[in-house]
């Protein structure tokens, strides 16, 4: 299977948010430095964009967001600067990191329980077009690596040349956020 | 994987593709410490390589100021720029002008090294954030194969030639001066005479006098296109300028023929290389060259060396095929047959203009602070390819056009634009506000003009305003540098800080009485400085008593001369309040940051109580001179307003030496004698990028008093001693922070 280098995973969310609540959220992480393995470094706001990254927490590794592409509000984490490496592995990495930050906003006090994650509707694209792989090579990976969590996995493949593959993953039932984290990390 | 230089292959045109390889090894020779710092950060700034906002490697997150920490440890790319901070990439778009895959290729890029986030300039550029310098050299390499170079887009160099965006459409038109302005980025592009400046240049085509598209008044070189006799040429004008102290254009020449069009631009170009500053930043633009020999000499300085530039085939050459940038229409014309309903009619109202050809129409499409995502980059890329072709163009008012749009696809076009979420009615009218990057990426921003900016839109939004009110502009720049020309404003702000009870809050200085019109055609000035949360109130305050006290049909600009900048500032002088912290502290947080204000760092106290009261007591007699400066230069009486803006300096240099010396007496000598010496000369007054370049303003007006001084001289005079004030507010605040620590 072809290597790839940066994986974006987008979480479906549940339930309305104004992401300005974000905004004193992301800088908390920054203040209390979060994510400790990550260099965070600022908060941008582009909720004035239709269907836009929302409200962004921008790391050196990594750019976070509750955004709303296709009309559609979900935490997307979008691995930035990475090493070419085994597509299997970067996936595991992006979706592991991609449920750190929802059980960290789902957790979140001044979010009162207000955003949850559906984990049985998450989108994955390999972000870099220079990757070999193909959406049926991000299928498969996906569904090794998600199925034993979350059972049968339907796995719609984007067709459209212009953009990276990306792929649509759906399951029966979703997993609560840290359960599905706990078995990610022991994949 | 594969790389993109190879995949590319020859898509790559030779002569980019061997400048892109030759940064890249200058890349890895600054790697290996084998290339000075400085000399690497003009290379990648003459490639569009930018810096952003805590490149340096520290930020206030709201508690301290951090390190942060990056990977890349010592390495920098540039004086202070740390070689892992996110930076920006400009890229250059020659009068606006974008085909749908360059588009295309533009969404790629962003989605792989920015944010997914393309963002409109007020020069028709792109500009991408978050970008890491590693990327770049691929990233020019896709741009490159579809037509696109960011050469040159910073740096000390020719910037983005810009143009109005109806060129070639307008039914005002002198004519079409797109191929022109085409030809002459290509020659300038690279040329040895441009490769040797202290500064930036900036050119401008418009294609008429009276409109505003081309702005070119306050560009180093402006062109306005002119028939004499049959013949085409141009009205030349040099030496404009905004920035921190605005400067109009002065007139080279009413008429330069076409076939002197590029001589003459490189004659200017070698005049601005020879003659230009250097050593000091501050004065290195040619808006100083022509203020100091004066528009007749400057006008036989270049006419002696265009006599001596050799002759050059490229000056007429193109002249043979001026059709080269012609857009032919993807669709024959067609009438708009049927009326819409009234979501279609106020957006075709606002935002749609008939071109001069029958049956066509140029549709802008409004961008959100000039923000669009990749997702909506491709569908105005399809828009393109099904309704119109290759005929897009940014706008300087952070928007993009499709041009030649069939009047009868308008219906259809703005359901595809609905679709996308970009059918947003109001294009250049009182809501769609243009700002520049402000605190949000850039390095020199003071307040959050983004940030005021959203919050305006969201606030002027779905309201009836009076049609007048409708069509004003309102631009917001985060610090005194105009990024978002807002001297030519109806209603410009500008960032500035104030401290109120020992914290520091974002305001924006209220700039009235510019104008748009008329190729952007006078300056406004401050007329207060207004915390950022009550902006909104300072707007509706604004445009109704405008509404309520003007006379018959007329204009902002004429109201505030009429009505006068005193009972305006009596009329807003409430809104000037800050609430007490603990009453409001919504007020100490810039618009959309949670984080306390701060320019960099904070701090409260008590032992500088007395001596606060003098400074701040003697700031504001300041303000309130430079205050009279004004309503004198509106009276007519410019040596008397240039007189107070002379004393206005005085007195905010003599507030602050009274922190150290109580007793300094009152005579300018003796003032500016001090000041110097416990402020100039141990930097305390001293800007971290604008270094001593407020404290010359004093130096040069005490050497040589104002003694019958012009208007413009006035006017000029009044702005750098308003920035001396905010100078001086700055030293204030820091030195109640080192007293306090």
């Amino acid at each position: 299977m072809p290597d790839a280098r940066q994986i974006a995973v987008k979480i479906h969310a549940v339930g309305e948010l104004d992401q300005a609540a974000l905004i004193p959220i992301f800088h908390k992480w920054i203040q209390e430095r979060r994510i400790d393995d990550q260099l965070l470094i600022d908060v941008v706001d582009y909720r004035h964009v239709h269907e836009g990254p929302g409200v962004m927490l921008i790391a050196h590794e990594a750019h976070y967001g509750l955004d709303s592409a296709g009309g559609v509000l979900g935490l997307r984490y979008t691995a930035k600067h990475d090493d070419a490496g085994p597509l299997a592995d970067k996936l595991r990495e992006a979706l592991r990191r991609a449920l750190v930050a929802a059980v960290a906003l789902e957790g979140e006090p001044a979010l009162a329980g207000s955003l949850s994650f559906d984990t049985s509707a998450i989108e994955i694209e390999i972000s870099d077009r220079l990757s070999g792989a193909t959406g049926d090579d991000l299928g498969a990976a996906a569904r090794e690596l998600l199925a034993p969590a979350l059972g049968d996995v339907n796995i719609a493949i984007r067709e459209d040349p212009r953009l990276a593959p990306q792929i649509a993953v759906t399951a029966a039932a979703p997993r609560p956020s840290a359960e599905l984290l706990a078995t990610i990390l022991q994949a | 994987m594969g790389d993109w230089k190879t995949r590319l292959g020859d898509r790559i045109p030779a002569e980019l593709g061997r400048q892109i390889d030759i940064f890249e090894t200058q890349m890895e020779l600054r790697r290996q410490g084998k290339l000075d710092e400085k000399l690497f950060a003009e290379t990648r700034l003459r490639r569009g390589v930018y810096g952003q906002r805590y490149d340096n490697g520290k930020r206030h997150d709201g508690v301290d100021t951090r390190p942060l920490e990056y990977p890349c440890g010592d390495l920098t790319k540039g004086p202070e720029t740390v070689w892992d901070a996110p930076g920006m990439q400009r890229i250059k778009l020659p009068m606006g002008m974008l085909g749908a895959d360059q588009l295309d290729a533009l969404a790629e890029v962003a989605e792989e090294y920015s944010d997914a986030i393309l963002h409109v300039t007020t020069r028709q550029d792109i500009q991408l954030h978050f970008v890491h310098i590693g990327d770049t050299p691929d990233m020019m390499r896709r741009l490159a194969a579809v037509g696109i170079t960011t050469q040159e887009a910073c740096g000390n160099a020719v910037r983005n030639v810009t143009a109005c965006q109806y060129a070639g459409v307008c039914a005002g038109q002198a004519f079409d001066v797109t191929p022109y302005a085409n030809a002459l980025t290509d020659y300038l592009m690279g040329h040895k005479d441009t490769q040797d400046f202290g500064r930036k240049f900036k050119i401008a085509f418009s294609g008429c006098e009276p409109e505003p598209c081309g702005v070119a008044n306050f560009h180093d070189l402006g062109a306005i296109a002119a028939v004499r006799d049959g013949e085409r040429g141009f009205k030349v004008l040099v030496g404009g300028g905004l920035g921190a102290v605005p400067q109009q254009a002065k007139v080279l020449s009413e008429f330069v023929s076409e076939a002197e069009l590029l001589p003459v631009a490189q004659a200017v170009c070698r005049v601005f290389a020879r003659l230009g500053e250097r050593k000091n930043r501050a004065r290195a633009r040619l808006k100083f060259v022509v203020q100091k020999l004066g528009i007749e000499e400057f006008r036989r300085v270049v006419a002696a060396e265009r006599a001596e530039i050799p002759e050059d085939e490229r000056w007429r050459a193109y002249l043979g095929d001026l059709s080269v940038t012609d857009e032919t229409p993807l669709r024959p014309p067609a009438p708009l047959e049927t009326g819409g309903d009234p979501a279609f009619e106020r957006w075709r109202q606002s935002n749609v203009r008939p071109q001069r050809q029958a049956g066509y129409s140029v549709a802008t499409i409004r961008l959100p602070l000039g923000d669009f995502t990749s997702t909506q980059a491709r569908a105005i890329s399809d828009l393109a390819r099904r309704y119109t072709g290759d005929t897009l163009r940014l706008t300087v008012e952070q928007n993009i056009c499709l041009r030649w749009v069939p009047d009868a696809d308008l219906p259809a076009l703005f359901s595809d634009l609905q679709a996308l979420g970009l059918d947003e009615a109001g294009a250049s009218e009182i809501g769609d506000i243009v700002a520049c990057p402000g605190t949000d990426t850039c390095k020199l921003g003071i307040s959050s003009s983004r940030g005021l900016a959203g919050e305006l839109e969201r606030h002027l939004a779905g309201r009836e305003h009076h049609p007048d009110v409708r069509r004003l502009h309102i631009k917001a720049s985060g610090c005194f540098n105009s990024c978002s020309q807002h001297h030519v404003a109806d209603i410009g702000f500008l960032g500035v800080s104030r401290n109120v009870g020992g914290r520091r809050v974002a305001h924006f200085q209220l700039v009235v009485g510019g104008e748009w019109a008329r190729n952007g055609g006078s300056y406004g000035l401050a007329i207060g400085a207004f915390p950022s949360k009550r902006i909104p109130a300072v707007v509706d305050r604004l445009t109704e008593l405008w509404t309520a006290e003007r006379e018959d049909g007329e204009r902002l600009q004429a109201f505030i001369r009429r009505f006068g900048r005193a009972k305006i500032k009596a009329a807003l002088e409430d809104l000037r309040a800050v609430p007490a912290y603990d009453e409001d502290p919504s007020f100490y947080a810039d618009w959309a940051d949670a984080r306390e204000y701060t320019i960099g760092d904070m701090g409260v106290g008590e032992c500088a109580g007395e001596v606060v009261s003098f400074a701040e007591f003697g700031l504001a007699d300041s303000e309130r001179e430079i205050f009279e400066a004004q309503l004198q230069l509106e009276a007519g009486a410019a040596p008397e307003a240039a007189q107070l803006a002379y004393r206005s300096m005085l007195s905010a240099a003599k507030a602050l030496i009274r922190i150290e010396n109580i007793d300094v007496a009152d005579e300018p000598d003796a003032i500016v004698g001090e000041f110097r010496a416990r402020f100039h000369e141990t930097r305390k007054f001293w800007d971290p990028f604008a270094k001593d370049k407020f404290a010359s303003y004093l130096f040069k007006v005490h050497a040589d008093p104002p003694n019958g001084v012009d208007e413009e001289t006035a006017h000029r005079q009044i702005e750098e001693a308003s920035l001396f004030i905010e100078a001086a507010h700055a030293c204030y605040d820091r030195l109640q922070e080192s007293a306090n620590a």
